[in-house]
């Protein structure tokens, strides 16, 4: 208000603006409403999408390769809190959707990366013993089971077929002895050499090792094949040099070895495709007389070009496979789960620091970081001011934590459960192979899955549609990746894609694929669960932009009112001042001019009392007698 | 009642349920009552406001009626009185302070409300027929979506109906304010008026008869006989100024001042120009720094949105 004296028009001015200032309000209130509402109801599939799967990225890459996964938290998840963290939106982002897709991603680690896996796969390489340890010629086993196995496949009519090829055995009789002797040029050998046959000391129970060579000299583990192939591929090796893996015979690598070289053999876990492959390299290898491949050819093994058919190398891995199915049932049936529990537990013991350090940096460092904000943000703050600022701060961060922490002890409980099953399987994972390998992880992945939706299912605060909804989530997703990982396996195989290349891949594809089906179950929202959190931001939209428009609408009514009763108030003074200026006025001595002159201000009348008396007095009149 | 129909009633309840079909009947109760409510509390707004319009029109036609009595009359005598000293211009054509109209309850809003009413309120035929050939599931969705709208719809109803009363009570705030405005104004109408009558008229016959006095005493001194002295009807009043007459000079004047105030008063809608006044640059400018405010607080909320990962989730 300017220092003049106020007039009508300032009463009407604040009367039109309150008016205006009402709808105008009223305007936005509604625009604020349409906006956000809308925001509600677009569902968004592809932002969503691509914003959760690059955080999920982000969060899986640094989680992998630096080996975070025993925080439990992810970068991404401690950035959005440290970020966006102040005591009013405490949002806890260990539950809901996200934490799904966390704990989900969590239950794999990377071989090369993960400190745990590394020791697990340390310790198991030493910790292989060879299986036969007594001289072939008088291992009664060995030959009797070649014998049986030759009957076996015996027809009727006494012929002998190549299992690999389907070929039929030629026969020739010799004199053996002064006795005319049947031999056919088809051998029955071990799929999984006898040589090569190790067993895990610290796993496997003493007692079962009778049933562990049992089953490699069971018919799962011989094939009769041409005698010339079974010569030829002779003792080979899977190793590992300098991070490749190399076919060598068992005589070269012993001598490498003993020269020093660093070979690993990893023939005891190699799958069924590298052991055919170095198999079928010694097919291929070339001889100095050439004939060994020429034989293989008329027998059937190699093609024109000298390489293995691939009916050929389908059948010997299907055989290789069948062989270590038997054996990794054998060795299920005869590990000695009392240690590998003991090793899980060690194992999480030694990850308990690193899971605790996550619930508390999770926990403590966003309000600490809050805290410095906005201490910092005030440029006015004294000494004193900030010794009792950093006080008051110190406990209101003190006040917070000690709220959490149920809910860190329980997130310590949980993640070390986790990661003890985890462990357990991953080290049973370390004994077994094939397709039994397949299906071990397939049962780690429901077990961990399992005791996720025990905490969802045991959550008081959810109700029973919340918990349907991320139980159906969690289970999903589990299955889905299952089956993604096997497909992962027959692309790798198909594409011939290099390992190193295999793992990203797989994470990108995995946290696309998770992330599509949550957002697919979100958007058939099969118990209601985001319709009803929906309504409910609906509701708090408006009710917000309801009551800060009745806030705001009030505010604008009592000040305008305010300020209308003030000039109302100066008018009523100015008035009766008038009024009581007139009424004592002496009109041959006093000009009223002034007076007059107020009431014309005062309403607007808009009248020149000067110009209107010298018109009055027109100067024809001035001079006149 | 039989099992049967027991079953029924539990089994369609449970669809209802599933359906959202419960919900909506809900939304479109609430929505039947709010618009009820609404309505009544529209009429009791509207009553008050047309009181408050009532007693506006009531100060309006007593001030008209001063106008053309007490001014008119004041300015008629006064006018003969100055035309003896100089140019009287006209007092001019009257013209009235214009009444209020009385506001009656706008039919139009409450008849689109009422035919969006019956087109969501479904009938339980065609409920049946759409759950039956659209499946439940499919009925979810559809009644789904209806109600989300419903629920946009009822929100948005709220808030019209909320500012439709807050108008309301404005309105009949800025009524009473015009009242008392109209009241300030009579209140000085009536000074002027008394002043008028009760010292400047009993003095016009004095001043008059000073000045022909002026005239004779002229013609005495002059030397002229004053048998063929006429009355002079018009005065030289300037020439008084700085002489011992002076106060009869100022007489005249401030009785012309109140004649020019009394005939703005008469022949000028003052009061109904005043309150006519429409919204100036400047408060333009007030209300668009206001807009932006809340513009500003708009776009902070957005963003606070987007960045806790709310919005389209």
């Amino acid at each position: 208000m300017s220092d003049r004296p106020s007039a009508v028009p300032d009463l009407v001015r604040i009367r039109n603006r309150l008016l205006l200032q009402q709808k105008e309000l009223y305007v936005s209130a509604v625009q604020e409403l349409n906006m956000k509402t809308r925001e509600l109801l677009t569902n968004d599939f592809g932002t969503t999408l691509v914003r959760n799967s690059a955080r999920d990225l982000a969060g899986e890459v640094v989680r992998r390769f630096f080996d975070m996964g025993d925080t439990y938290i992810t970068v991404d998840q401690m950035y959005d809190r440290i970020v966006n963290f102040s005591y009013e939106n405490d949002r806890d982002l260990l539950e809901g959707d996200e934490a799904i897709r966390k704990s989900f991603y969590n239950m794999n680690d990377s071989a090369e990366y993960s400190s745990t896996l590394q020791r697990i796969s340390e310790q198991s390489r030493k910790a292989q013993k060879q299986l036969f340890m007594e001289n072939r010629s008088q291992d009664k086993l060995d030959a009797r089971s070649k014998r049986q196995y030759r009957e076996s496949r015996m027809q009727p009519d006494g012929k002998l077929y190549d299992e690999l090829t389907g070929r039929e055995g030629s026969v020739v009789t010799v004199i053996r002895n002064g006795k005319p002797v049947v031999t056919s040029d088809l051998h029955a050998d071990h799929i999984q050499a006898r040589e090569s046959a190790k067993y895990n000391s610290r796993y496997i129970r003493e007692d079962r090792l009778d049933e562990l060579k049992l089953s490699y000299n069971s018919e799962d583990n011989f094939l009769l094949m041409h005698a010339s192939a079974n010569t030829s591929k002779s003792d080979v090796r899977v190793c590992v040099i300098d991070g490749k893996v190399v076919n060598l015979q068992s005589k070269e690598m012993k001598s490498r070895m003993e020269k020093g070289e660093n070979i690993t053999d990893i023939t005891h876990k190699a799958t069924p495709s590298q052991l055919a492959d170095a198999i079928i390299e010694q097919w291929e290898k070339e001889t100095r007389s050439g004939d060994k491949k020429r034989v293989l050819q008329e027998k059937g093994y190699l093609d024109e070009d000298g390489k293995v058919k691939p009916s050929v190398r389908k059948e010997l891995e299907a055989r290789i496979r069948r062989s270590q199915n038997r054996e990794s049932m054998t060795i299920l049936k005869s590990t000695k789960y009392g240690t590998v529990a003991q090793d899980a537990a060690k194992e999480t013991a030694r990850s308990v620091h690193k899971i605790m350090a996550g619930q508390i940096i999770y926990y403590v460092l966003p309000p600490l970081v809050f805290e410095t904000r906005e201490i910092l943000r005030r440029k006015d703050l004294t000494w004193e001011g900030f010794l009792t600022e950093l006080k008051r701060a110190g406990a209101r961060v003190v006040h917070y934590v000690k709220g959490k922490l149920g809910k860190m002890a329980g997130g310590v409980f949980q993640h070390s459960l986790n990661k003890f099953l985890k462990t357990f399987f991953d080290i049973i994972l370390e004994l077994v192979k094939a397709t039994v390998k397949k299906l071990v992880k397939l049962v780690k992945q429901l077990v961990l899955s399992f005791v996720n939706c025990v905490k969802i299912i045991a959550d008081k605060n959810a109700t029973a549609a919340q918990k349907a909804d991320a139980v159906t989530k969690t289970l999903s997703v589990t299955v889905t990746a299952f089956v993604l990982e096997l497909l992962f396996e027959d692309l790798e195989k198909q594409l011939q894609i290099p390992g190193m290349l295999m793992e990203p891949l797989q994470i990108i594809v995995t946290v696309l694929v998770t992330n599509v089906i949550m957002l697919v179950l979100q958007k058939a929202d099969l118990f209601d669960v985001q319709y009803g959190l929906l309504v409910a931001n609906m509701e708090k939209v408006f009710d917000d932009v309801h009551s800060h428009y009745v806030q705001e609408s009030e505010r604008l009514m009592r000040e305008g009112t305010a300020d209308m009763d003030a000039i109302m108030a100066e008018l009523e003074e100015e008035v009766r001042d008038i009024g009581e200026s007139i009424a004592w006025a002496d009109p041959y001595r006093d000009d009223l001019l002034p007076s007059v002159e107020r009431i014309n201000k005062l309403f607007h009348m808009g009248i020149d009392f000067e110009s209107e008396w010298k018109t009055f007095l027109q100067p024809a009149w001035r001079g006149l007698p | 009642m039989g099992w049967f129909d027991r079953f029924a009633d539990w089994a369609a309840d449970k669809v209802q349920s599933f359906t959202g079909e419960k919900e909506r009947r809900r939304l479109v109760a609430e929505l039947k009552d709010h618009v009820a409510e609404f309505k009544e509390n529209v009429e009791n707004a509207l009553a008050i406001l047309n009181r408050r319009i009532q007693g506006f029109n009531d100060r309006i036609r007593e001030l008209n009626r001063l106008r053309q009595g007490d001014v008119f009359r004041n300015i008629a005598v006064l006018s003969v009185f100055l035309g003896k000293f100089g140019e009287v211009k006209d007092a001019g054509d009257y013209a009235g302070e214009r009444e209020k109209p009385m506001q009656a309850l706008p039919e139009r809003p409450f008849e689109t409300r009422e035919t969006y009413i019956s087109d969501v309120d479904w009938s339980s035929d065609e409920v049946f027929v759409n759950t039956f050939f659209r499946t439940p599931l499919g009925m979810k969705f559809k009644t789904r979506k209806q109600n989300l709208s419903m629920r946009e719809r009822l929100h948005e109803f709220k808030l019209e109906a909320e500012h439709t009363l807050k108008e309301l009570e404005t309105r009949a705030f800025a009524v009473e304010t015009d009242q008392n405005i109209c009241a300030l104004y009579i209140e000085c109408i009536k000074y002027i008026s008394r002043f008028i009558e009760e010292v400047i008229l009993p003095e016009l016959e004095l001043v008059e008869a000073f000045f022909q006095a002026l005239a004779i005493k002229d013609r005495v001194i002059a030397g002229h006989p004053l048998q063929h002295a006429a009355f002079r009807n018009r005065n030289p009043i300037w020439v008084l100024r700085d002489t011992p007459y002076e106060k009869h000079y100022l007489f005249v004047k401030n009785a012309f001042l109140f004649y020019v105030l009394s005939c703005k008063i008469y022949n000028t809608p003052v009061l109904t120009r005043l309150l006519d006044h429409q919204t100036t640059n400047e408060d333009l400018t007030a209300m668009e720094r206001q807009k932006e405010a809340i513009r500003l607080q708009g776009e902070h909320v957005r963003r606070q949105l987007i960045m806790s990962g709310q919005v389209a989730l």
